[in-house]
């Protein structure tokens, strides 16, 4: 067990440096000046002189090499500064520091709701074959994966904030708050989540121990929850912690129309703006969000399979 | 029985989905008002106090009886009548929840403007005030003249300008408000190059000087005409929030981050609380010098998305939305407790034209190739396609009809005329078909004309994700009558401006705003010769001696020249030397109605040339609850909306 966490430790190390290294050259090949950018920031409406702008790069550390560069920002980055922001002035680390909180929030609160109605409902299709339920069930995963995030989020307001008004149109800070926005990102992954479920439980239940099982007596729900879907629970982990992270970075759409101040609408406003260290340090964090879901998920795999811990890392 | 359950369900969601609002959720019927017309002692009464009195002058002057001064919203823009309105919520209930767009000051540049604008929360004011005509009021200053000399050493023997301060005003704070606030205020909108009044620059001496407490003298550094008069547009860009006037010591982009970053104003609201990206909230001022509000409190919430606003306005949770989306008019017309309400024509939807490009980019140096252009689309036709009945007019300038005044009148008009169009572009040899026969016919479904083998195609700039893509393949299909092809480009942020910089376009869109009561304003930044170098150029007089001689100014002025700046015209839309004469004459009007007058002489010559083409006059459109009352939106200008007459009712 200690080599597969090592393993997959240093996996996430080693694809932590490359997003990172990857990151910081689009930024770098990026079209504008940062040093412009910077000046009309701090001195607005001012021409800038040529003078004024080597002075200013000299400052930013612009004048070095790529790779320097990359050294010196990677050097401030893992000991918590990710620079700062070429629009505002603050440091990015604070902005993401003071955002990541709601961000995860929200994802988290999706992963839950989503979990919550996809599992019973793979569970359930997978059972239940070709009958009603299944096609209902596949036709809503299907759905709940294909419409777009903005779309779904219009017609929850519409239907659950403007004609029943169950819950606020946009804001933050309370419960209320939170549930259309996660309800809008949990059907989203729910489609997805549905599917895999459903497919990795047929496959179970085609296993001759469950055939057994059935014949022995054993309840169908017991037979569901404790042997079938603990044996099919692999790939669906996978797809959970893919979920959690992709949640975590895909919020975009969700957080702006909702005025949820996430991660998601400082990195829209970043770009608006061309700002690149605030853009950079939302990917870093965001890849960083991925890599660890997965180590996670990986141990997690190794937990729900002795046989993944006693073969020391190796996948099935 | 599982089949009926599922229909029990399903009868459940059809039945929720098929809920609307309206009666159903007690909302308040439609509110109706009553006009009376205002007799010659209460005119005369309102006119002793410029654009800023109501009817609550006239009740406190004996002049409207008491029992209807509750009811009362402001007189009417003519001044000919006022309207009895609906009974107003207990004074505990009126809060106002305002949708607005995205927090517009959590960049460094927008805080320089924090709290005033885009958005006038109304906790600042300025020296002069615009008025619902677009011409010039009392503000924090009564009156103002120009003087022969000023008192400011660095500029000896200069004209200047002396405005009479208010007296009695007192800030938010508690302090008297007096000239030395007024010198820190704009000395910092130098500073922070917020300046566009062709007076000041971030360089070179302060234009302000303290002469007594309720006094100022306001020196421009750069003159206009020859012999060197003052700048007499001066009080008319005061009119903006730009220079709106904070207590002294105080630095309001500061706030949260630094003890100096006080918000302390004069205005009928003072600043309560701001969260980034949320809410800025303000409260009634009981101590305000003119008519206090009505309102108790203004909660301004700052929503990034529109339809999400629209959607909150159509729940109740924001009273009133600004700016609604062309595509959302209808939508909020259907909604029985939401009323649509428009400004006069505010922006106008203008195509400008490459008139001096190089080529390939020089098709449209030909006036009649750009007359052709003009006269291929219908307006009228362009405007009931794309706007609901009301929200859009057609218009013969590029900014608000009523900045011109009555000269309005005299602006030429393109008229549609497609066979026309097509004559001229066979007389410039743009013809169809294989250009052997000049048929002076219309081109075959789709076809393009040539000349010499090129084909009559211009470029368009376009941001696609900001520009109303429908409405430019709209001028495409029409252009396409005619025989012109337009590309619509798919210029992002990074690439629209250096393109348009190089001059590598032929025709480019644009929503021009106007806040400033200079009638030449948007003439000036777009096609006068001058701002193809600086905006604010120094072209008229050597400060040495007085006298006009084209050389530079010795306080290099750079302002506005950032690249980012969205009107910076650059020499492709330089419109020449008779254009640059009209402005000339309208900077140095000595009074408002001259300025218009050789304003709108610009803008007939801009037109008769065919150097822009104004397509659409667009009204500024707000979305209000019913129980909203007192909202008149008298001016088109963004910033400058009347918070102090709003109300809710019962």
């Amino acid at each position: 067990m200690a080599r597969y966490v090592a393993a997959r430790f240093a996996w996430l190390i080693a694809v932590l440096l490359a997003v990172s290294a990857v990151t910081f050259a689009l930024g770098s090949l990026a079209p504008g000046d940062p040093a412009v950018i910077v000046f009309e920031r701090t001195r607005p409406g001012e021409s800038p002189t040529p003078e004024a702008l080597a002075e200013l790069r000299k400052d930013m550390g612009l004048d070095r090499t790529v790779p320097v560069q990359y050294l010196h920002w990677f050097g401030n980055a893992v000991q918590g500064d990710l620079g700062v922001s070429w629009s505002t002035g603050e440091r990015v680390a604070t902005s993401v520091r003071e955002r990541l909180p709601r961000t995860a929030m929200l994802a988290a609160s999706a992963l839950v709701l989503s979990i919550v109605i996809s599992i019973p409902a793979g569970v359930l299709a997978a059972y239940r074959r070709n009958s009603a339920v299944d096609h209902i069930c596949r036709v809503g995963a299907l759905l709940g994966a294909s419409l777009p995030g903005f779309l779904v989020a219009y017609v929850l307001i519409l239907y659950l904030a403007v004609r029943v008004e169950l819950f606020p149109v946009f804001g933050f800070g309370s419960l209320a708050n939170l549930a259309l926005p996660a309800l809008t990102l949990a059907l989203g992954s729910a489609g997805t989540l549905t599917r895999f479920t459903r497919a990795a439980v047929l496959d179970v239940l085609a296993a001759p121990y469950v055939q057994a099982g059935k014949a022995k007596g054993v309840p169908t729900a017991r037979l569901l929850f404790d042997h079938a879907l603990r044996n099919a629970a692999l790939p669906v982990v996978t797809v959970i912690g893919l979920s959690l992270a992709g949640l975590l970075g895909g919020a975009f759409v969700v957080e702006w129309i909702f005025s949820w101040p996430g991660l998601g609408t400082l990195a829209v406003n970043a770009i608006n703006t061309k700002d690149y260290p605030v853009i950079q340090g939302f990917v870093l964090v965001t890849a960083a969000a991925y890599v660890v879901v997965n180590f996670a998920t990986d141990l997690v795999y190794a937990a729900l399979d002795p046989r993944i811990r006693l073969a020391g890392g190796h996948d099935r | 029985m599982r089949a009926r359950r599922l229909l029990l369900v399903a009868t459940l969601v059809l039945a929720t989905a098929g809920c609307t609002d309206g009666d159903d959720n007690g909302a308040p019927a439609p509110q109706t008002t009553e006009t009376k017309a205002l007799d010659d002692a209460q005119k005369a009464h309102l006119d002793r106090f410029g654009g800023y009195a109501d009817e609550r002058e006239l009740v406190a002057a004996g002049l409207l009886p008491q029992e209807s001064a509750v009811y009362e919203v402001s007189v009417s823009l003519d001044r000919k009548s006022y309207k009895i309105g609906p009974e107003p919520r207990p004074a505990d209930q009126q809060t106002l929840t305002v949708g607005f767009q995205a927090d517009p000051w959590t960049a460094a540049a927008g805080k320089r403007t924090f709290a005033r604008f885009p958005l006038d929360a109304g906790v600042n004011e300025t020296l002069t005030r615009l008025g619902e005509d677009y011409s010039v009021q009392p503000g924090l200053a009564t009156r103002w003249e120009v003087i022969a000399a000023g008192t400011n050493p660095d500029y000896p023997g200069r004209p200047t300008w002396r405005f009479f301060l208010r007296p009695g005003v007192k800030f938010h704070s508690g302090g008297d408000f007096t000239a030395a606030d007024v010198k820190w205020s704009l000395d910092r909108a130098r500073a922070q190059n917020l300046d566009t009044s062709l007076t000041m620059s971030s360089s070179g001496p302060s234009s302000v000087v303290v002469v007594d407490p309720l006094t100022v003298d306001i020196t421009p550094r750069i003159l206009t005409g020859s012999p060197p008069s003052t700048n007499l547009r001066l009080p008319e860009s005061f009119v903006h929030q730009f220079y709106g006037i904070y207590r002294d010591g105080t630095r309001p982009e500061l706030y949260g981050t630094d003890p100096a970053g006080t918000v302390d104003g004069t205005g009928p609201f003072r600043f309560d609380t701001y969260t980034a990206n949320d809410s800025i909230t303000v409260t009634r001022n009981d101590a305000y010098w003119g008519p206090r509000a009505r309102l108790g409190r203004i909660n301004f919430k700052l929503v990034s998305d529109d339809t999400t606003r629209r959607l909150a306005l159509d729940t109740g949770s924001i009273d009133v939305v600004f700016d609604v989306g062309r595509q959302q008019v209808a939508a909020l017309r259907a909604s029985s407790d939401v009323q649509v309400v428009t400004a006069p024509p505010t922006y106008t939807f203008v195509m400008y034209i490459n008139v001096n490009g190089q080529p390939p980019y020089d098709k449209l140096k030909s006036e009649n190739v750009r007359r052709a252009l003009a006269l291929s689309i219908n307006r009228d036709e362009f405007l009931r396609g794309n706007w609901d009945a009301g929200m859009a007019t057609v218009v013969n300038h590029v900014g608000p009809p009523s900045a011109l005044g009555s000269s309005y009148s005299t602006v030429s008009s393109y008229t549609f005329n497609l066979n026309e169009a097509r004559n001229l572009l066979d007389d410039e040899g743009w013809t169809c078909g294989n250009g052997a026969a000049r048929a002076r016919t219309a081109c075959r479904g789709g076809e393009i004309r040539q000349k010499a083998g090129q084909p009559l195609q211009l470029y368009m700039l376009a941001n696609r994700a900001t520009d109303d893509v429908p409405l430019l393949e709209d001028l495409q299909r029409r252009a396409l009558e005619a025989g012109i092809g337009i590309t619509i480009g798919d210029d992002g942020a990074n690439r629209f401006t250096p393109r348009k910089d190089s001059g590598a376009w032929d025709l480019d869109t644009a929503q021009p705003n106007q806040n400033d009561a200079n009638p030449a304003f948007l003439l000036m930044r777009q096609w006068w010769s001058n701002a193809t170098q600086n905006f604010v150029a120094c072209w008229a007089v050597d400060t040495t001696d007085g006298q006009a001689d084209g050389q530079p100014c010795p306080y290099p002025d750079s302002n506005l020249q950032s690249p980012n700046l969205p009107f910076r015209a650059g020499p492709w839309q330089a419109a020449g030397p008779t254009f640059d004469g009209h402005v000339k004459q309208a900077l140095e009007a000595n009074t408002l109605e001259r300025a218009r007058e050789a304003s709108a002489a610009a803008m007939d010559y801009l037109i008769d040339r065919a150097t822009v083409i104004p397509l659409a006059g667009v009204s500024r459109v707000y979305g209000l609850r019913k129980h909203v009352a007192g909202f008149e939106p008298v001016n088109p200008a963004l910033s400058f909306v009347r918070w102090t007459n709003v109300y809710l009712s019962k």
